[in-house]
């Protein structure tokens, strides 16, 4: 406040993080030494979720004191019907599912962040309470397994990058194929279901991505051709949203409701199509392409209850208002499978 | 429609204490009262964009429809909003000083001494003024990353002085057309 003050930039209205209500009196106090109204003197009170934070702040009346500053009109209160429900669904779920989220970046959860709110989204919508248990990648071995994955509902292997902890993630989607787990892989995620696929199913034991192994006999994910003369790191990823069909009779098509979709993207490898027949005739159906250049952007198989695996990133579009229909049909799956 | 206003968002003593949460949650309330709202970050990072930063230091990059990678806070304001950002959403120091940069070298500032004021200064607010000089919203939230008070958030805080006073000049003394809120922690 003061440092603000110091380079010469008054603030209107001072919000105020606290664990405990702020009293008039101390209000009046801080609104006295900081010159600015006392209405203007905002308590933000730690709260149980980021969503209810809407409905602290128009307790405290801050969006009033805004549009009064700059000299718009107030008017209709806020329309929160769709937020409020949310809420009290989001606090008396009737069902609760265990997830596991398989990833390497684990230590800070705010790496997989929109992962992890896709899930309340997804959870909500399914009045469902959804316990993710962070799994390390690096922590996984064929010898633990069944023991660090036991009791799962549903299995999410995370995007990511490099060698670090791939060989637990591929081990961890081999234990949700072979036991019927729901199974969800994202960008990476969905690359090494392909390369588990390949090496246990058709039986490629050096199947790989050639991000990881450069001179595999089968290099089932492949460096993109286009990336292929890039040579700076920064922003030259295949970045953003590109369009998608997916196939009728599918279980993406049935998560979805349509054939086309779009959805974002961050990756320099892919699927290689060189192996497309392979795959399909050993049961996994690749449901999603994407109609510009072929690229398979979702893979599934046949014999499985619930097994997806999407190039692109679903998370980054679930919305409190549009729970992504992935998560929800994913959460959905898991909940089946509690009852298996 | 009337020209956009704006609101600064910027944080004192510890940075990302919840500013990204008070902005999504305020611009929820606005557009709840049927104000069209965007939020814009400004990063006071030289890194370009996120996309090269360590998870583990900044957490998930964030990836908008045009293809920007982006802080994290701008999934909270489209999980808030339910409306997409976009590159302009996100500006980074580095960004600002690549743009600057590649105008001297293209000889656009005719021999001056390219300086923080007003070379940098002006890059930030044509970047801030840039979502509401589309004319689709009506309000405009900026949050400054960082914290009051480091080096690197300085020319941020004077670009905010210098267009809480431009903004407001032209039309009435009292400013009415910015507010600027200053989230401190306990």
């Amino acid at each position: 406040m003061k440092a603000l003050l110091e380079l010469g930039v008054q603030p209107d209205v001072l919000v105020c993080r606290t664990e405990r209500p702020i009293s008039q009196d101390i209000r009046r106090k801080i609104a006295l030494f900081c010159n600015v109204n006392v209405n203007a003197v905002i308590e933000s009170i730690d709260a149980d979720s980021i969503y209810d934070v809407p409905l602290l702040m128009y307790k405290e009346q801050l969006d009033k004191v805004v549009l009064n500053k700059l000299k718009l009109a107030l008017q209709h209160e806020p329309e929160l019907a769709q937020w409020k429900d949310f809420l009290g669904k989001l606090k008396n779920p009737v069902n609760e599912v265990r997830i596991g989220l398989v990833g390497k970046y684990i230590e800070l959860k705010d790496a997989y962040k929109s992962i992890a709110e896709a899930f309340i989204h997804a959870g909500v919508a399914n009045e469902c309470k959804v316990k993710l248990d962070w799994i390390h990648s690096e922590k996984i071995d064929s010898e633990n397994v069944s023991h660090k994955l036991a009791g799962l509902n549903g299995i999410l292997v995370a995007p990511g990058f490099g060698d670090r902890g791939i060989e637990g993630k591929i081990t961890a989607i081999q234990y949700a194929r072979e036991n019927n787990i729901p199974f969800l892989g994202i960008c990476l995620g969905m690359q090494c279901a392909v390369i588990e696929f390949a090496r246990n199913v058709i039986g490629w034991k050096d199947a790989h991505s050639t991000e990881m192994s450069p001179n595999t006999k089968h290099p089932v994910i492949d460096f993109m051709e286009e990336q292929k003369k890039i040579t700076k790191k920064g922003g030259t990823m295949r970045l953003g949203e590109y369009q998608c069909m997916l196939q009728k009779g599918t279980k993406a098509y049935s998560v979805y409701g349509k054939a086309k979709i779009g959805e974002r993207h961050r990756h320099r490898y892919e699927f290689n199509n060189k192996f497309l027949k392979d795959f399909e005739e050993a049961g996994m159906t690749p449901s999603g392409i994407n109609p510009d250049n072929n690229l398979v952007e979702v893979i599934e198989l046949k014999n499985h209850p619930w097994f997806i695996g999407v190039q692109y990133h679903p998370e980054y579009k679930s919305t409190v208002e549009n729970p992504h229909p992935l998560f929800v049909r994913f959460v959905r799956a898991a909940m089946e499978q509690t009852r298996s | 429609m009337a020209s956009a206003k704006y609101i600064f968002v910027t944080g004192g003593v510890t940075s990302s204490l919840g500013k990204g949460i008070i902005s999504a949650s305020l611009a929820k309330l606005l557009q709840g009262r049927g104000y069209s709202v965007t939020i814009q970050k400004l990063d006071p990072y030289i890194n370009v964009d996120p996309g090269t930063l360590n998870p583990y230091e900044h957490g998930e990059c964030y990836v908008t429809d045009d293809g920007a990678e982006t802080d994290l806070d701008l999934g909270h304001y489209e999980r808030f909003l339910n409306v997409p950002t976009s590159q302009a959403n996100n500006v980074t120091t580095g960004r600002i000083y690549q743009t600057v940069i590649n105008k001297e070298r293209e000889g656009e500032y005719l021999g001056k001494t390219v300086q923080i004021i007003p070379h940098i200064t002006d890059e930030i607010k044509r970047r801030i003024k840039l979502l509401g000089d589309t004319g689709e919203f009506d309000i405009v939230i900026t949050e400054i990353g960082g914290t009051v008070g480091d080096i690197e958030s300085l020319p941020y805080v004077e670009s905010v002085r210098q267009l809480k006073w431009e903004l407001g000049s032209s039309r009435s003394i009292y400013s009415p057309d910015t507010c600027t809120l200053s989230c401190s922690c306990r």
